[in-house]
């Protein structure tokens, strides 16, 4: 029973990516759909609209039955829409796709057996850390007292202050609101459907990098996720590999910087490396970039480090130093998050509880 | 550049995918044509200037903490690196099928021989349930609020019952929480006096009528244990009633006045 409700969870999550993700392609017009692309583009897109909805009731105050409540008529009216506008683009895909693609072909099954095997692995293993305590705690408090991050999780005592290192982030309140909208518990949510997630998405983007770099040779785009999952398995030599990460405490939101955002960062300068004057490219980037940090605070140095050491030389090599306004635009999202942390931690920035 | 370099020699561990993944880039960059490899060089010299040395690490270990610092090695993805490196080299000969399946089992061979696999980390351990966390924690919030309701209920417990319960009930509080795994860091007097008794295993140098006036100040209602004898013995003795005898965690019930 759990594990169906899990399965359709997963699908239900992915579907929900899919046409959000169609939608802002179509958006910024992007001619080259593929459902790779738009699940992972709407994987951030997702997350970036919830924080507009979440962020300034985290900082309100309210009770999460509030975001609960905004976010069960916005979800499914949204869901409408973008499916209507999704549907259409889907049909032409699969068409384009079962012509380019051999379902009979070898690494497709190799693969998709490879993710399943994962999936299991990952889903079996049993491993705690104090940081797992802190971030289910932090959903099952929510959940039980009705607040938004003004309970410390270890023991349920009340902050004197709203704690901005995670306050800053709606992904951990997203979780809490899907629990209370499906009623299922938050362990499951965090360490089943959203560990899936992790390491279905950590695939999605190897794909998408063979995809751009291996441009003819479709065979190629299945073989070499297989390679990195075949290293990242046995790259466990301590606990600080985003392998390990991924293995282990795929829920964590610093597993999906390591293992999504670091590696949709560098597939998008990839692209933007093929050809820097391509706006799409730039807007998604700017897309993921205001989206990392809702989903994952390690990603707020990380992110806009990584896109100007891969960009910043590259708009100079090519002289075009119009470019540079996005790359700036980009940085934004991450260095206002920045501040306000800073804020935080030197005390001058307090919202007391 | 030497605490950077110290710090990734110790991100792999044993595992020496990370070097691996340096040679795979210096084998990337020479595939390359000019236009790439300039993007690559300079990408290389940009990154190193802003995160991988030692101005950056003192930097950034102050304004996250050093050890956070591991973090930044995630932007170089050794797995991706070494998987490109690769699918590179299977592109190049892939009219010679044979010689792709010899690239492609060494590469399989040298990730399993070269690399430690999950179980080998702390060997793997299967969930005893679909939430993922030991039987006894979900058998004790039943016997707890079987016996309390839904009412306050306060525990004191013992390190390992803390990293798990409130995952599973956040309705009950703690007495005591990330101070124990700080090693009794910022706990009040009544704190380390139950977390002598409970933890340390102390109780000799407490006596019962401290241990239940700590208890009662910090308005503990219950205290789950790992069973001992000695130790019920001792909450016995200071009057707790223990609601279940034959688990492998006992839960008492403090009787306050």
């Amino acid at each position: 029973m759990y594990v169906a409700k899990v399965i359709l969870l997963i699908i239900l999550y992915m579907l929900i990516y899919l046409s959000v993700g169609t939608t802002i392609l179509r958006i910024v017009n992007d001619r080259d759909f593929s459902f790779s692309k738009a699940v992972i583009i709407g994987f951030f897109g997702y997350y970036g609209c919830f924080q507009f909805v979440a962020l300034p009731l985290i900082f309100m105050k309210k009770p999460l039955h509030l975001l609960a409540n905004i976010w069960k008529v916005f979800l499914p009216a949204a869901m409408i829409i973008m499916l209507c506008i999704s549907f259409k683009i889907w049909m032409a895909y699969l068409v384009a796709w079962r012509k380019k693609h051999n379902w009979k072909s070898f690494a497709i099954w190799i693969l998709i057996v490879f993710i399943i095997v994962e999936l299991i692995y990952s889903g079996c293993n049993e491993k705690h850390t104090w940081d797992a305590t802190f971030y289910i705690g932090t959903i099952n408090t929510a959940l039980t007292t009705d607040t938004m991050y003004q309970i410390e999780p270890y023991a349920g005592i009340k902050y004197t202050v709203l704690n901005m290192r995670y306050a800053l982030s709606g992904f951990g309140m997203h979780d809490a609101v899907m629990c209370k909208l499906f009623n299922i518990h938050p362990l499951i949510e965090i360490k089943l459907v959203m560990g899936s997630i992790d390491i279905l998405l950590a695939n999605v983007v190897v794909y998408l990098i063979a995809q751009t770099i291996f441009t003819k040779n479709v065979e190629l785009w299945y073989i070499m996720p297989m390679i990195n999952l075949i290293y990242t398995f046995n790259f466990m030599g301590t606990s600080m590999t985003n392998a390990t990460f991924l293995f282990f405490r795929s829920y964590e939101a610093k597993a999906f910087c390591g293992n999504v955002i670091v590696p949709v960062v560098i597939w998008l300068c990839l692209c933007l490396w093929r050809n820097i004057c391509e706006n799409k490219y730039w807007k998604l980037l700017c897309l993921i970039m205001f989206s990392c940090c809702a989903i994952s605070m390690s990603s707020m140095l990380i992110a806009p480090i990584l896109v100007f050491s891969m960009l910043f030389p590259a708009i100079i090599i090519e002289r075009k130093a119009k470019k540079i306004i996005w790359l700036l635009v980009g940085m934004v999202p991450c260095a206002s998050v920045a501040v306000l942390m800073l804020l935080y931690q030197k005390q001058i920035l307090l919202i007391p509880i | 550049m030497f605490r950077v370099i110290d710090i990734f020699r110790q991100y792999g561990g044993n595992v020496s995918f990370h070097i691996l993944a340096l040679i795979a880039l210096v084998g990337i960059y020479l595939r390359q044509n000019d236009r790439y490899r300039k993007r690559l060089k300079w990408f290389i010299v940009t990154i190193t200037i802003l995160v991988f040395n030692d101005l950056a690490y003192w930097l950034i270990a102050k304004f996250n903490g050093e050890y956070v610092y591991y973090r930044f090695f995630w932007m170089f993805p050794v797995t991706i690196i070494i998987a490109i490196f690769i699918s590179s080299i299977l592109n190049e000969q892939w009219a010679n099928k044979k010689l792709c399946i010899i690239v492609i089992s060494m590469a399989v061979g040298i990730a399993f021989i070269g690399g430690q696999s999950s179980i080998g980390l702390d060997g793997m351990v299967v969930a005893e349930n679909i939430y993922k966390i030991p039987d006894e924690v979900i058998q004790i919030s039943e016997i707890l609020h079987e016996d309390a309701g839904d009412d306050n209920i306060v525990i004191a417990t013992d390190y390992e019952m803390l990293v798990y319960y409130r995952q599973y009930d956040a309705s009950v509080r703690l007495t005591y929480g990330l101070q124990a795994y700080n090693g009794q860091k910022k706990m009040t007097e009544e704190q380390v006096v139950i977390y002598e008794v409970l933890q340390n295993r102390n109780w000799q140098e407490v006596q019962t009528n401290d241990f239940l006036d700590s208890l009662k100040m910090r308005k503990v209602n219950y205290v789950v244990v790992a069973k001992n004898e000695e130790l019920n013995e001792y909450l016995l003795q200071a009057g707790l009633i223990c609601l279940n005898k034959d688990s492998e965690y006992l839960v008492y019930r403090v009787e306050n006045d």
